[in-house]
Protein backbone atom coordinates (compact mmCIF):
# COMPACT_ATOMS: atom_id res chain seq x y z
CA UNK A 1 0.00 0.00 0.00
CA UNK A 2 1.47 3.45 -1.10
CA UNK A 3 1.77 5.95 2.31
CA UNK A 4 -0.45 8.97 1.04
CA UNK A 5 0.58 12.13 1.86
CA UNK A 6 -1.72 14.34 4.28
CA UNK A 7 -1.39 17.60 4.27
CA UNK A 8 -4.28 18.61 6.24
CA UNK A 9 -3.80 20.92 8.87
CA UNK A 10 -6.18 21.39 12.02
CA UNK A 11 -6.94 25.13 10.99
CA UNK A 12 -8.37 24.13 7.56
CA UNK A 13 -10.63 22.20 9.64
CA UNK A 14 -11.17 24.41 12.70
CA UNK A 15 -12.20 27.49 10.25
CA UNK A 16 -14.49 25.55 8.32
CA UNK A 17 -18.45 26.10 8.51
CA UNK A 18 -20.37 23.23 10.16
CA UNK A 19 -21.75 21.39 7.56
CA UNK A 20 -25.48 20.83 7.02
CA UNK A 21 -25.83 17.14 7.74
CA UNK A 22 -24.16 17.62 10.96
CA UNK A 23 -26.49 20.24 12.14
CA UNK A 24 -29.92 17.89 12.63
CA UNK A 25 -28.34 15.49 15.79
CA UNK A 26 -26.66 17.03 18.65
CA UNK A 27 -26.23 15.28 22.10
CA UNK A 28 -24.86 16.75 24.82
CA UNK A 29 -23.75 14.55 27.82
CA UNK A 30 -23.21 15.92 31.07
CA UNK A 31 -22.00 13.68 34.17
CA UNK A 32 -23.67 15.75 36.27
CA UNK A 33 -27.08 15.76 34.71
CA UNK A 34 -30.25 12.80 35.06
CA UNK A 35 -33.23 12.35 33.18
CA UNK A 36 -36.24 10.14 34.13
CA UNK A 37 -37.10 9.07 30.52
CA UNK A 38 -35.65 10.54 27.38
CA UNK A 39 -38.35 10.69 25.43
CA UNK A 40 -36.66 12.20 22.56
CA UNK A 41 -34.00 9.69 21.82
CA UNK A 42 -36.85 6.91 22.32
CA UNK A 43 -38.47 8.71 19.44
CA UNK A 44 -35.21 9.27 17.66
CA UNK A 45 -34.39 5.20 17.91
CA UNK A 46 -38.42 4.19 17.71
CA UNK A 47 -37.15 1.64 14.61
CA UNK A 48 -34.93 0.01 16.83
CA UNK A 49 -37.60 -1.00 18.77
CA UNK A 50 -39.89 -2.21 16.39
CA UNK A 51 -36.88 -4.57 15.05
CA UNK A 52 -36.10 -5.92 18.57
CA UNK A 53 -39.50 -6.94 19.11
CA UNK A 54 -39.45 -8.68 15.62
CA UNK A 55 -36.45 -9.74 16.15
CA UNK A 56 -37.54 -11.60 19.92
CA UNK A 57 -41.02 -12.99 17.61
CA UNK A 58 -39.43 -14.51 14.58
CA UNK A 59 -36.40 -16.33 16.48
CA UNK A 60 -38.51 -17.62 19.76
CA UNK A 61 -40.03 -20.60 17.18
CA UNK A 62 -36.71 -21.38 14.92
CA UNK A 63 -36.09 -24.65 14.88
CA UNK A 64 -39.67 -25.80 16.19
CA UNK A 65 -42.05 -28.11 14.91
CA UNK A 66 -44.90 -26.59 15.40
CA UNK A 67 -43.82 -22.97 15.58
CA UNK A 68 -46.08 -20.69 16.15
CA UNK A 69 -48.90 -23.11 17.66
CA UNK A 70 -47.25 -22.85 20.77
CA UNK A 71 -48.39 -19.66 21.75
CA UNK A 72 -52.23 -21.42 20.91
CA UNK A 73 -51.23 -24.53 22.93
CA UNK A 74 -49.80 -23.16 26.25
CA UNK A 75 -52.79 -21.25 27.37
CA UNK A 76 -55.06 -23.67 26.44
CA UNK A 77 -53.06 -26.12 28.54
CA UNK A 78 -53.39 -24.21 31.26
CA UNK A 79 -57.08 -23.65 31.26
CA UNK A 80 -57.68 -27.16 30.82
CA UNK A 81 -55.57 -28.31 33.70
CA UNK A 82 -56.98 -25.52 35.81
CA UNK A 83 -60.55 -26.26 35.10
CA UNK A 84 -59.86 -29.63 35.76
CA UNK A 85 -58.07 -29.14 39.01
CA UNK A 86 -60.17 -26.39 40.74
CA UNK A 87 -63.23 -26.68 39.02
CA UNK A 88 -64.03 -30.64 38.91
CA UNK A 89 -61.38 -32.12 41.50
CA UNK A 90 -61.85 -29.07 44.13
CA UNK A 91 -65.64 -29.15 42.91
CA UNK A 92 -65.78 -25.09 42.38
CA UNK A 93 -67.64 -25.49 39.16
CA UNK A 94 -70.39 -27.02 40.63
CA UNK A 95 -72.84 -23.99 41.51
CA UNK A 96 -70.53 -21.06 39.28
CA UNK A 97 -73.22 -18.89 37.63
CA UNK A 98 -70.75 -18.91 34.65
CA UNK A 99 -69.00 -21.78 32.16
CA UNK A 100 -66.25 -22.42 34.57
CA UNK A 101 -63.59 -22.86 31.24
CA UNK A 102 -64.19 -19.32 29.95
CA UNK A 103 -64.13 -17.99 33.62
CA UNK A 104 -60.46 -19.88 34.01
CA UNK A 105 -59.28 -19.05 30.68
CA UNK A 106 -59.98 -14.96 31.27
CA UNK A 107 -57.67 -15.46 34.15
CA UNK A 108 -55.20 -17.42 31.95
CA UNK A 109 -54.55 -15.00 29.39
CA UNK A 110 -54.14 -12.33 31.47
CA UNK A 111 -51.29 -13.82 33.79
CA UNK A 112 -49.77 -15.18 31.25
CA UNK A 113 -49.32 -12.00 29.64
CA UNK A 114 -48.27 -10.57 32.74
CA UNK A 115 -45.89 -13.32 33.87
CA UNK A 116 -44.44 -13.94 30.52
CA UNK A 117 -43.92 -9.99 30.08
CA UNK A 118 -42.22 -9.83 33.38
CA UNK A 119 -39.61 -12.77 32.73
CA UNK A 120 -38.88 -11.29 29.06
CA UNK A 121 -38.65 -7.95 30.25
CA UNK A 122 -36.59 -8.90 33.40
CA UNK A 123 -34.23 -11.16 31.27
CA UNK A 124 -34.02 -8.20 28.64
CA UNK A 125 -30.84 -7.03 29.50
CA UNK A 126 -28.80 -9.51 30.08
CA UNK A 127 -29.93 -11.54 27.29
CA UNK A 128 -28.68 -8.83 25.29
CA UNK A 129 -25.23 -8.48 26.75
CA UNK A 130 -23.18 -7.89 23.87
CA UNK A 131 -25.55 -5.54 22.32
CA UNK A 132 -25.71 -3.60 24.89
CA UNK A 133 -21.94 -3.53 26.12
CA UNK A 134 -21.03 -2.67 22.16
CA UNK A 135 -23.85 -0.20 20.98
CA UNK A 136 -25.76 2.97 22.30
CA UNK A 137 -29.43 3.56 22.46
CA UNK A 138 -32.05 4.07 25.07
CA UNK A 139 -31.80 1.12 27.30
CA UNK A 140 -35.40 1.22 27.91
CA UNK A 141 -36.02 -0.11 24.24
CA UNK A 142 -34.56 -3.23 25.36
CA UNK A 143 -37.62 -4.03 28.00
CA UNK A 144 -39.98 -2.14 26.20
CA UNK A 145 -39.22 -4.34 23.03
CA UNK A 146 -39.54 -7.46 25.00
CA UNK A 147 -43.12 -6.70 26.68
CA UNK A 148 -44.44 -6.19 23.19
CA UNK A 149 -43.57 -9.90 22.21
CA UNK A 150 -45.97 -11.12 24.90
CA UNK A 151 -48.63 -9.08 23.48
CA UNK A 152 -48.52 -10.64 20.03
CA UNK A 153 -49.25 -13.50 22.29
CA UNK A 154 -52.17 -12.11 23.90
CA UNK A 155 -53.39 -11.36 21.39
CA UNK A 156 -53.62 -14.81 19.75
CA UNK A 157 -55.50 -16.16 23.17
CA UNK A 158 -57.55 -13.51 23.12
CA UNK A 159 -58.68 -14.82 19.59
CA UNK A 160 -59.10 -17.67 21.58
CA UNK A 161 -61.06 -16.50 24.10
CA UNK A 162 -63.66 -14.98 21.83
CA UNK A 163 -63.80 -18.61 20.11
CA UNK A 164 -64.51 -20.07 23.36
CA UNK A 165 -67.02 -17.75 24.33
CA UNK A 166 -68.97 -18.84 21.27
CA UNK A 167 -68.24 -22.27 22.15
CA UNK A 168 -69.56 -21.68 25.42
CA UNK A 169 -72.62 -19.12 24.10
CA UNK A 170 -71.53 -16.40 26.43
CA UNK A 171 -72.81 -13.24 25.36
CA UNK A 172 -70.55 -10.51 24.58
CA UNK A 173 -71.38 -7.16 26.05
CA UNK A 174 -69.85 -3.34 26.25
CA UNK A 175 -67.96 -4.66 28.75
CA UNK A 176 -65.39 -5.87 26.87
CA UNK A 177 -64.43 -2.57 25.68
CA UNK A 178 -63.13 -2.47 29.04
CA UNK A 179 -60.48 -4.99 28.50
CA UNK A 180 -57.93 -2.75 26.66
CA UNK A 181 -57.34 -0.35 30.01
CA UNK A 182 -57.15 -3.34 31.85
CA UNK A 183 -54.36 -4.59 29.81
CA UNK A 184 -53.07 -1.66 30.20
CA UNK A 185 -53.04 -1.87 33.39
CA UNK A 186 -51.08 -5.26 33.55
CA UNK A 187 -48.75 -3.72 30.54
CA UNK A 188 -47.49 -1.38 32.95
CA UNK A 189 -47.71 -3.33 36.22
CA UNK A 190 -45.85 -5.99 34.44
CA UNK A 191 -42.92 -3.93 32.78
CA UNK A 192 -42.44 -1.69 36.08
CA UNK A 193 -41.74 -4.85 38.15
CA UNK A 194 -39.91 -6.48 35.20
CA UNK A 195 -37.20 -3.25 34.75
CA UNK A 196 -36.63 -3.08 38.51
CA UNK A 197 -35.74 -6.87 38.30
CA UNK A 198 -33.60 -6.43 34.99
CA UNK A 199 -31.51 -3.23 36.71
CA UNK A 200 -31.40 -5.35 39.81
CA UNK A 201 -30.14 -8.70 37.54
CA UNK A 202 -27.59 -6.65 36.29
CA UNK A 203 -25.65 -6.66 39.38
CA UNK A 204 -27.38 -9.80 40.57
CA UNK A 205 -27.64 -12.34 38.94
CA UNK A 206 -29.44 -14.21 41.58
CA UNK A 207 -32.67 -12.30 40.18
CA UNK A 208 -32.86 -14.33 37.31
CA UNK A 209 -32.76 -17.75 39.56
CA UNK A 210 -35.50 -15.88 41.81
CA UNK A 211 -38.32 -15.03 39.49
CA UNK A 212 -39.68 -18.16 38.35
CA UNK A 213 -40.18 -18.81 41.37
CA UNK A 214 -41.99 -15.87 42.85
CA UNK A 215 -43.44 -16.13 39.58
CA UNK A 216 -44.91 -19.62 40.96
CA UNK A 217 -46.30 -18.19 44.00
CA UNK A 218 -47.98 -15.71 42.33
CA UNK A 219 -49.99 -18.02 40.11
CA UNK A 220 -51.00 -19.38 43.79
CA UNK A 221 -51.78 -16.32 45.14
CA UNK A 222 -53.69 -14.62 42.10
CA UNK A 223 -57.07 -16.36 41.48
CA UNK A 224 -56.42 -17.58 38.13
CA UNK A 225 -58.09 -21.00 38.33
CA UNK A 226 -61.02 -20.22 40.93
CA UNK A 227 -62.36 -17.01 41.65
CA UNK A 228 -61.71 -14.38 43.97
CA UNK A 229 -65.62 -14.38 45.12
CA UNK A 230 -64.56 -17.53 47.00
CA UNK A 231 -62.21 -15.43 49.07
CA UNK A 232 -63.59 -15.06 52.69
CA UNK A 233 -65.44 -11.31 52.70
CA UNK A 234 -63.32 -10.58 56.08
CA UNK A 235 -60.18 -11.42 54.00
CA UNK A 236 -61.37 -9.27 50.94
CA UNK A 237 -59.18 -6.58 51.04
CA UNK A 238 -55.52 -8.31 52.37
CA UNK A 239 -56.38 -10.79 49.56
CA UNK A 240 -56.57 -8.00 47.16
CA UNK A 241 -53.21 -6.16 48.05
CA UNK A 242 -51.47 -8.07 45.33
CA UNK A 243 -52.09 -5.65 42.21
CA UNK A 244 -52.86 -8.58 40.10
CA UNK A 245 -55.84 -9.94 41.84
CA UNK A 246 -57.76 -6.73 40.77
CA UNK A 247 -56.45 -7.02 37.46
CA UNK A 248 -57.42 -10.80 37.06
CA UNK A 249 -61.00 -9.30 38.35
CA UNK A 250 -61.44 -6.60 36.26
CA UNK A 251 -61.07 -8.93 33.44
CA UNK A 252 -63.79 -11.50 34.27
CA UNK A 253 -65.98 -8.83 35.15
CA UNK A 254 -65.29 -7.46 31.28
CA UNK A 255 -65.93 -10.78 29.72
CA UNK A 256 -68.57 -12.55 32.06
CA UNK A 257 -71.87 -10.75 32.21
CA UNK A 258 -72.57 -12.49 35.94
CA UNK A 259 -69.51 -11.87 37.21
CA UNK A 260 -69.09 -9.04 39.95
CA UNK A 261 -66.20 -5.88 40.15
CA UNK A 262 -64.58 -5.32 43.99
CA UNK A 263 -63.97 -2.10 43.43
CA UNK A 264 -61.32 -1.56 46.05
CA UNK A 265 -59.07 -4.41 44.84
CA UNK A 266 -59.13 -2.36 41.61
CA UNK A 267 -58.30 0.72 43.04
CA UNK A 268 -55.19 -1.30 44.74
CA UNK A 269 -54.06 -2.38 41.53
CA UNK A 270 -53.87 1.01 39.98
CA UNK A 271 -52.67 2.60 42.60
CA UNK A 272 -49.87 -0.16 42.67
CA UNK A 273 -49.09 -0.19 39.13
CA UNK A 274 -48.36 3.65 38.94
CA UNK A 275 -45.80 3.31 42.12
CA UNK A 276 -44.48 0.32 41.11
CA UNK A 277 -43.72 1.43 37.75
CA UNK A 278 -42.56 4.87 38.63
CA UNK A 279 -40.27 3.33 40.76
CA UNK A 280 -39.00 0.70 38.52
CA UNK A 281 -38.19 2.98 35.42
CA UNK A 282 -36.36 5.50 37.79
CA UNK A 283 -34.14 2.48 39.24
CA UNK A 284 -33.58 1.63 36.35
CA UNK A 285 -32.88 5.12 34.72
CA UNK A 286 -30.21 5.86 37.28
CA UNK A 287 -28.49 2.63 36.81
CA UNK A 288 -28.11 2.54 33.52
CA UNK A 289 -24.55 4.36 33.97
CA UNK A 290 -23.13 1.40 35.30
CA UNK A 291 -24.73 -1.28 33.00
CA UNK A 292 -22.37 -1.20 30.88
CA UNK A 293 -19.13 -1.64 32.97
CA UNK A 294 -20.36 -4.50 34.75
CA UNK A 295 -22.82 -6.55 32.56
CA UNK B 1 -17.38 28.44 16.95
CA UNK B 2 -19.53 26.26 17.12
CA UNK B 3 -18.65 23.87 14.08
CA UNK B 4 -16.86 20.91 16.02
CA UNK B 5 -18.22 17.80 15.27
CA UNK B 6 -16.77 16.49 18.84
CA UNK B 7 -15.98 18.73 21.91
CA UNK B 8 -15.39 16.63 25.36
CA UNK B 9 -14.54 18.62 28.14
CA UNK B 10 -12.44 17.56 31.74
CA UNK B 11 -13.79 14.12 30.50
CA UNK B 12 -13.20 11.67 33.58
CA UNK B 13 -14.19 7.66 33.84
CA UNK B 14 -13.98 6.31 37.34
CA UNK B 15 -13.49 2.41 37.98
CA UNK B 16 -13.38 1.02 41.37
CA UNK B 17 -11.60 -2.08 42.08
CA UNK B 18 -12.46 -4.02 45.13
CA UNK B 19 -9.46 -5.80 46.58
CA UNK B 20 -10.09 -8.89 48.39
CA UNK B 21 -7.94 -9.09 51.99
CA UNK B 22 -5.88 -11.65 50.81
CA UNK B 23 -5.04 -9.28 47.88
CA UNK B 24 -7.13 -10.49 45.06
CA UNK B 25 -9.51 -8.38 43.02
CA UNK B 26 -12.94 -8.80 43.31
CA UNK B 27 -15.17 -9.58 40.45
CA UNK B 28 -17.08 -6.83 39.35
CA UNK B 29 -20.90 -7.75 39.84
CA UNK B 30 -21.32 -7.64 43.95
CA UNK B 31 -22.59 -9.97 46.05
CA UNK B 32 -26.13 -9.70 47.43
CA UNK B 33 -25.40 -10.34 51.04
CA UNK B 34 -22.75 -7.45 51.06
CA UNK B 35 -25.20 -4.99 50.22
CA UNK B 36 -28.03 -6.37 52.35
CA UNK B 37 -25.72 -6.18 55.76
CA UNK B 38 -25.35 -2.83 54.21
CA UNK B 39 -28.67 -1.75 53.52
CA UNK B 40 -29.47 -3.47 57.26
CA UNK B 41 -26.91 -1.31 58.94
CA UNK B 42 -27.77 1.92 57.72
CA UNK B 43 -30.89 2.35 55.65
CA UNK B 44 -31.06 5.79 55.23
CA UNK B 45 -27.51 5.84 53.76
CA UNK B 46 -27.89 2.88 51.39
CA UNK B 47 -30.95 3.94 49.48
CA UNK B 48 -29.29 7.70 49.28
CA UNK B 49 -28.62 8.62 45.67
CA UNK B 50 -24.59 8.90 46.72
CA UNK B 51 -24.50 5.19 48.38
CA UNK B 52 -21.97 3.92 46.18
CA UNK B 53 -19.80 6.67 46.46
CA UNK B 54 -19.95 7.27 50.46
CA UNK B 55 -19.77 3.05 51.22
CA UNK B 56 -15.45 2.70 51.12
CA UNK B 57 -14.06 0.39 52.83
CA UNK B 58 -9.81 0.38 52.67
CA UNK B 59 -9.93 -2.68 50.15
CA UNK B 60 -11.65 -0.40 47.77
CA UNK B 61 -9.29 1.46 45.36
CA UNK B 62 -10.23 4.20 42.50
CA UNK B 63 -8.99 3.43 39.37
CA UNK B 64 -9.20 6.19 36.85
CA UNK B 65 -9.57 4.70 33.40
CA UNK B 66 -9.91 8.54 31.64
CA UNK B 67 -9.17 11.73 33.39
CA UNK B 68 -9.42 15.50 32.62
CA UNK B 69 -9.59 14.77 28.66
CA UNK B 70 -10.05 17.78 26.51
CA UNK B 71 -10.56 17.10 22.87
CA UNK B 72 -12.07 19.18 19.96
CA UNK B 73 -12.68 17.44 16.36
CA UNK B 74 -14.00 18.85 13.97
CA UNK B 75 -15.92 17.63 10.66
CA UNK B 76 -13.95 15.64 8.02
CA UNK B 77 -11.07 15.14 10.49
CA UNK B 78 -9.86 11.55 10.52
CA UNK B 79 -8.07 11.04 14.00
CA UNK B 80 -6.04 8.36 14.71
CA UNK B 81 -6.23 7.38 18.46
CA UNK B 82 -2.81 5.49 19.84
CA UNK B 83 -1.29 4.53 22.95
CA UNK B 84 0.07 1.33 24.63
CA UNK B 85 -2.64 -1.32 26.22
CA UNK B 86 -4.69 0.15 29.26
CA UNK B 87 -3.78 3.28 28.04
CA UNK B 88 -7.43 4.10 27.79
CA UNK B 89 -8.13 3.89 23.99
CA UNK B 90 -10.96 1.67 24.53
CA UNK B 91 -13.05 3.33 27.35
CA UNK B 92 -12.39 7.05 25.37
CA UNK B 93 -14.05 5.19 22.51
CA UNK B 94 -17.03 3.73 24.43
CA UNK B 95 -17.77 7.15 26.07
CA UNK B 96 -17.97 8.74 22.95
CA UNK B 97 -20.39 6.28 21.25
CA UNK B 98 -22.50 7.11 24.98
CA UNK B 99 -21.94 3.11 26.00
CA UNK B 100 -20.06 3.74 28.94
CA UNK B 101 -21.17 6.65 31.40
CA UNK B 102 -18.63 9.58 31.87
CA UNK B 103 -17.58 10.11 35.94
CA UNK B 104 -17.00 13.58 35.33
CA UNK B 105 -16.98 16.10 32.30
CA UNK B 106 -18.94 16.94 30.02
CA UNK B 107 -19.25 16.31 25.93
CA UNK B 108 -20.91 17.78 22.98
CA UNK B 109 -21.29 15.45 19.70
CA UNK B 110 -23.11 17.36 16.22
CA UNK B 111 -23.77 14.74 13.57
CA UNK B 112 -24.95 11.24 14.11
CA UNK B 113 -22.09 8.76 15.91
CA UNK B 114 -21.74 5.25 14.97
CA UNK B 115 -19.40 3.11 16.31
CA UNK B 116 -17.89 -0.32 15.37
CA UNK B 117 -16.40 -1.42 18.35
CA UNK B 118 -16.51 -5.01 16.71
CA UNK B 119 -18.75 -6.15 13.89
CA UNK B 120 -21.69 -7.91 13.89
CA UNK B 121 -23.19 -6.11 16.96
CA UNK B 122 -26.72 -8.00 17.22
CA UNK B 123 -25.82 -10.06 14.81
CA UNK B 124 -28.44 -12.90 15.87
CA UNK B 125 -27.19 -16.91 14.87
CA UNK B 126 -30.47 -17.54 14.07
CA UNK B 127 -31.25 -14.77 11.73
CA UNK B 128 -30.78 -15.22 8.24
CA UNK B 129 -28.01 -13.36 6.42
CA UNK B 130 -30.55 -10.93 5.11
CA UNK B 131 -32.78 -10.14 8.06
CA UNK B 132 -29.36 -9.42 10.18
CA UNK B 133 -28.49 -7.02 6.96
CA UNK B 134 -32.09 -5.13 8.54
CA UNK B 135 -31.47 -5.48 12.30
CA UNK B 136 -27.63 -4.71 12.71
CA UNK B 137 -28.12 -1.62 10.63
CA UNK B 138 -31.01 -0.62 12.43
CA UNK B 139 -28.81 -1.42 15.52
CA UNK B 140 -26.27 0.72 14.24
CA UNK B 141 -28.65 3.69 13.51
CA UNK B 142 -29.44 3.30 9.87
CA UNK B 143 -33.31 4.15 9.05
CA UNK B 144 -35.27 1.04 7.47
CA UNK B 145 -35.81 3.26 4.23
CA UNK B 146 -31.99 3.63 3.69
CA UNK B 147 -31.39 -0.04 4.61
CA UNK B 148 -33.77 -0.92 1.37
CA UNK B 149 -32.15 1.47 -0.67
CA UNK B 150 -28.56 0.36 -0.33
CA UNK B 151 -29.54 -3.55 0.44
CA UNK B 152 -27.61 -4.37 -2.96
CA UNK B 153 -24.40 -2.86 -2.52
CA UNK B 154 -24.23 -3.99 0.68
CA UNK B 155 -24.77 -7.56 -0.43
CA UNK B 156 -22.29 -6.79 -3.46
CA UNK B 157 -19.45 -5.59 -0.97
CA UNK B 158 -19.77 -8.65 1.46
CA UNK B 159 -19.84 -11.46 -1.50
CA UNK B 160 -22.29 -13.08 0.47
CA UNK B 161 -24.97 -13.54 -1.82
CA UNK B 162 -25.56 -16.94 -2.12
CA UNK B 163 -25.81 -17.59 1.49
CA UNK B 164 -28.10 -14.76 2.04
CA UNK B 165 -31.08 -16.92 3.20
CA UNK B 166 -29.17 -18.91 5.04
CA UNK B 167 -28.91 -18.38 9.24
CA UNK B 168 -25.53 -16.87 9.66
CA UNK B 169 -25.17 -19.30 12.23
CA UNK B 170 -23.97 -21.19 9.44
CA UNK B 171 -21.64 -18.83 7.71
CA UNK B 172 -18.11 -19.29 8.22
CA UNK B 173 -16.26 -17.14 10.46
CA UNK B 174 -15.11 -15.09 7.06
CA UNK B 175 -18.19 -14.43 5.38
CA UNK B 176 -19.77 -13.87 8.90
CA UNK B 177 -17.10 -10.70 9.08
CA UNK B 178 -17.49 -9.44 5.21
CA UNK B 179 -21.09 -9.24 5.94
CA UNK B 180 -20.91 -7.97 9.45
CA UNK B 181 -18.26 -4.98 7.73
CA UNK B 182 -20.24 -4.63 5.16
CA UNK B 183 -23.57 -3.61 6.92
CA UNK B 184 -20.90 -0.86 8.96
CA UNK B 185 -19.23 0.42 5.87
CA UNK B 186 -22.50 1.37 4.35
CA UNK B 187 -23.68 3.85 7.46
CA UNK B 188 -24.56 7.21 6.52
CA UNK B 189 -23.64 8.52 9.54
CA UNK B 190 -21.41 11.53 10.16
CA UNK B 191 -19.37 10.28 12.80
CA UNK B 192 -17.73 6.47 12.59
CA UNK B 193 -15.65 5.12 15.50
CA UNK B 194 -13.52 2.22 14.28
CA UNK B 195 -11.52 -0.13 16.66
CA UNK B 196 -9.45 -2.31 14.65
CA UNK B 197 -12.10 -3.51 12.57
CA UNK B 198 -9.92 -4.41 9.65
CA UNK B 199 -7.51 -6.77 11.88
CA UNK B 200 -10.29 -9.21 10.44
CA UNK B 201 -10.70 -11.33 7.00
CA UNK B 202 -8.81 -11.84 4.18
CA UNK B 203 -6.06 -9.90 3.37
CA UNK B 204 -8.01 -8.92 -0.19
CA UNK B 205 -10.94 -8.18 1.82
CA UNK B 206 -8.28 -6.31 4.36
CA UNK B 207 -6.94 -4.38 1.74
CA UNK B 208 -10.79 -3.58 0.28
CA UNK B 209 -12.16 -2.66 3.55
CA UNK B 210 -9.01 -0.12 3.88
CA UNK B 211 -10.16 0.94 0.37
CA UNK B 212 -13.75 1.97 1.14
CA UNK B 213 -12.68 3.67 4.55
CA UNK B 214 -10.68 5.78 2.58
CA UNK B 215 -13.38 6.68 0.23
CA UNK B 216 -15.69 7.47 3.05
CA UNK B 217 -13.56 9.92 4.56
CA UNK B 218 -12.80 11.80 1.33
CA UNK B 219 -15.72 11.63 -1.00
CA UNK B 220 -18.11 12.96 1.79
CA UNK B 221 -17.33 15.26 4.94
CA UNK B 222 -16.89 12.51 7.51
CA UNK B 223 -15.20 12.55 10.48
CA UNK B 224 -13.39 9.03 11.60
CA UNK B 225 -11.88 8.03 14.74
CA UNK B 226 -9.62 5.22 14.11
CA UNK B 227 -7.87 3.46 17.12
CA UNK B 228 -5.21 0.78 15.73
CA UNK B 229 -1.67 -0.72 16.84
CA UNK B 230 -0.85 -0.74 13.41
CA UNK B 231 1.38 2.22 12.52
CA UNK B 232 1.39 2.04 9.31
CA UNK B 233 -3.01 1.49 9.01
CA UNK B 234 -2.15 5.26 10.57
CA UNK B 235 0.10 6.59 8.39
CA UNK B 236 -2.26 5.88 5.77
CA UNK B 237 -5.62 6.98 7.06
CA UNK B 238 -4.90 9.75 9.48
CA UNK B 239 -4.43 13.60 9.36
CA UNK B 240 -4.16 13.84 12.96
CA UNK B 241 -3.18 11.42 16.34
CA UNK B 242 -3.93 11.58 20.06
CA UNK B 243 -1.53 9.96 21.65
CA UNK B 244 -2.97 8.48 25.09
CA UNK B 245 -1.25 7.42 28.51
CA UNK B 246 -2.87 6.24 31.57
CA UNK B 247 -5.49 7.93 30.88
CA UNK B 248 -4.58 11.25 29.54
CA UNK B 249 -3.78 13.17 26.86
CA UNK B 250 0.16 12.89 25.94
CA UNK B 251 -0.03 14.54 22.60
CA UNK B 252 -2.82 15.80 19.86
CA UNK B 253 -0.91 16.34 16.94
CA UNK B 254 -1.25 16.44 12.93
CA UNK B 255 2.36 15.38 12.86
CA UNK B 256 1.83 12.06 12.88
CA UNK B 257 5.14 10.70 12.22
CA UNK B 258 5.90 12.43 15.67
CA UNK B 259 3.28 11.12 17.27
CA UNK B 260 3.94 7.47 16.25
CA UNK B 261 7.39 8.36 17.26
CA UNK B 262 6.47 9.56 21.06
CA UNK B 263 4.59 6.46 21.02
CA UNK B 264 7.74 4.26 20.35
CA UNK B 265 9.97 5.93 22.65
CA UNK B 266 7.45 5.77 25.10
CA UNK B 267 7.41 2.13 24.47
CA UNK B 268 11.15 1.70 24.89
CA UNK B 269 11.19 3.66 27.65
CA UNK B 270 8.69 1.37 29.52
CA UNK B 271 10.65 -2.01 28.44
Amino acid sequence: MSEAKTTDTPQDYANQPLPDRYKNHRVEVDAAKFAMVPWDEIWRFRELFGFLAWRDFIVRYKQTAVGIFWSVLRPILMMAVMTIVFGYVAGLAKDAPYPYAVMVFSGVIVWQFFSEGLTNVALSMTNNTSIVAKIYFPRLILPASSLLVSLVDFVISLVLLFALMLLFDVSFTWRLICLLPLLLLAGTLSFGVGVLVAALNVRYRDFKHILPFVIQIGLYITPVGFSSDKVPEAWRFIYSLNPMVGVVDGFRWAILDSATLYLPGLVVSMVATVAVCWFGIRFFRSSESWFADII
Amino acid sequence: MDNFAIKVENLGKKYRIHHLPNGQKMPGYSRINEDVTRLLKSPFKFLSKKAHETHQPETDEDFWALKNIDVTIHPGERIGLIGRNGAGKSTFLKTLSRIVTPSTGKMTIQGRLASLLEVGTGFHPELTGRENIFLNGSILGMPRKEIGLKFDQIVEFSGVERFLDTPVKRYSSGMYVRLAFSVAAHLDSEILIVDEVLAVGDKEFQAKSLKKMRELTQEEDRTIIFVSHDSEKIRNLCGRVIVLKSGQVLSDTTDVNAGLELLESEARKAS
